[in-house]
């Protein structure tokens, strides 16, 4: 009878081994898995950050490109009116040119490939050696002289 | 007695042991990441202008015999093709719009291609970021398990 006691003890016993041993390795790899997804979502966390990071610094890179282009209209509409004032200022082109005749047209003629010059080096002309030497930027081109770079000329 | 409480036991045991075989193992999450590289856009240049010589010639009341004969001379056909002081000076000031919104597409191009090239940068400087974030959850995850068991056994 003690005997039949003891074996079923131990039956039991080693059941409740068993099943002890199983849960422990069930929870240890479920506790595996849970840890690597709490660094996969670590990571798509960091990922995010970093996205939003970049957006703003996009977004600072995009206005800080539309004040630059806004400056330079603005800097090329006060250019473009400067032939206007000009102008203007002459109150009559076509009495001055009755009365100098010779030196009004030669202001046109040289004006007019001054001008022509100015599309010239917008297209990417590469300056002639007059250009790149001149000292100041009327010197360089009085149709356009804001597109003058400075002078290479030594002393 | 003891055979009811044999039969009690290992059927608890037999419905303790299929519960738990119910529990399953929590799915895990992949995550990836896998940027894609664009092909670079090359465009040739504009073609460099050269203007043509263009010579403007005032006749004056004065001086219409004198060009009339400077013409004459040249060898070209006697037709002048005139515009008054006003349309001269708009044709003047239309050449300098022109000017002026040529350099405003450049200044637009100029803001474009900074823009792009500089997104290009932070494009690649966020992917490695991506690459080494991934790398270190790589190595975390790839870390040998080491049990309970494991870490009381003195001769491990």
């Amino acid at each position: 009878m003690g005997l039949k006691i003891a074996a079923v003890m131990f039956i039991l016993m080693a059941g409740m081994a068993g099943i002890g041993y199983w849960y422990y390795n069930d929870s240890q790899a479920k506790m595996a898995v849970l840890v690597k997804n709490a660094a996969n979502a670590e990571t798509a966390s960091k990922i995010s950050e970093q996205a939003l990071v970049s957006m703003k610094k996009d977004y600072a890179r995009v206005t800080e490109e539309l004040n630059s282009v806004n400056s330079k209209f603005s800097q090329i509409r006060t250019q473009n009116s400067v032939l206007a004032k000009k102008l203007q200022k002459l109150d009559d082109l076509g009495e001055a040119a009755i009365a100098k005749t010779e030196s009004i047209q030669r202001a046109i003629n040289g004006g007019t490939k001054n001008a022509g010059r100015c599309f010239e080096i917008l297209s990417g002309d590469p300056l002639t050696t007059k250009e790149k030497e001149a000292l100041n930027a009327k010197a360089f081109n009085k149709e356009c002289p804001w597109l003058w770079t400075g002078s290479t000329a030594t002393k | 007695m003891l055979k009811r409480s044999i039969k009690n036991v290992l059927g608890c045991g037999l419905v303790v042991l299929l519960l738990s075989s119910c529990s399953s193992t929590p799915r895990l999450i992949e995550v990836s990441a896998t940027p894609i590289d664009k092909p670079e856009l090359t465009l040739p240049k504009v073609d460099r202008l050269e203007m043509r010589k263009v010579e403007w010639v005032i006749v004056t009341e004065e001086n219409w015999e004198e060009v009339k004969q400077q013409i004459k001379k040249s060898g070209r056909p006697l037709a002048l093709f005139s515009i008054t002081d006003k349309g001269y000076a708009n044709l003047g000031l239309n050449f300098s719009d022109i000017r002026a919104l040529v350099q405003q597409q450049q200044t637009i191009i100029a803001a474009y291609e900074s823009y792009y090239k500089n997104a290009e940068e932070a494009l690649d400087t966020a992917n490695k970021q991506v690459d080494s974030v991934n790398e270190e959850v790589k190595k975390t995850n790839n870390k040998p398990e080491t049990s309970v068991l494991d870490k009381i056994n003195p001769f491990k």
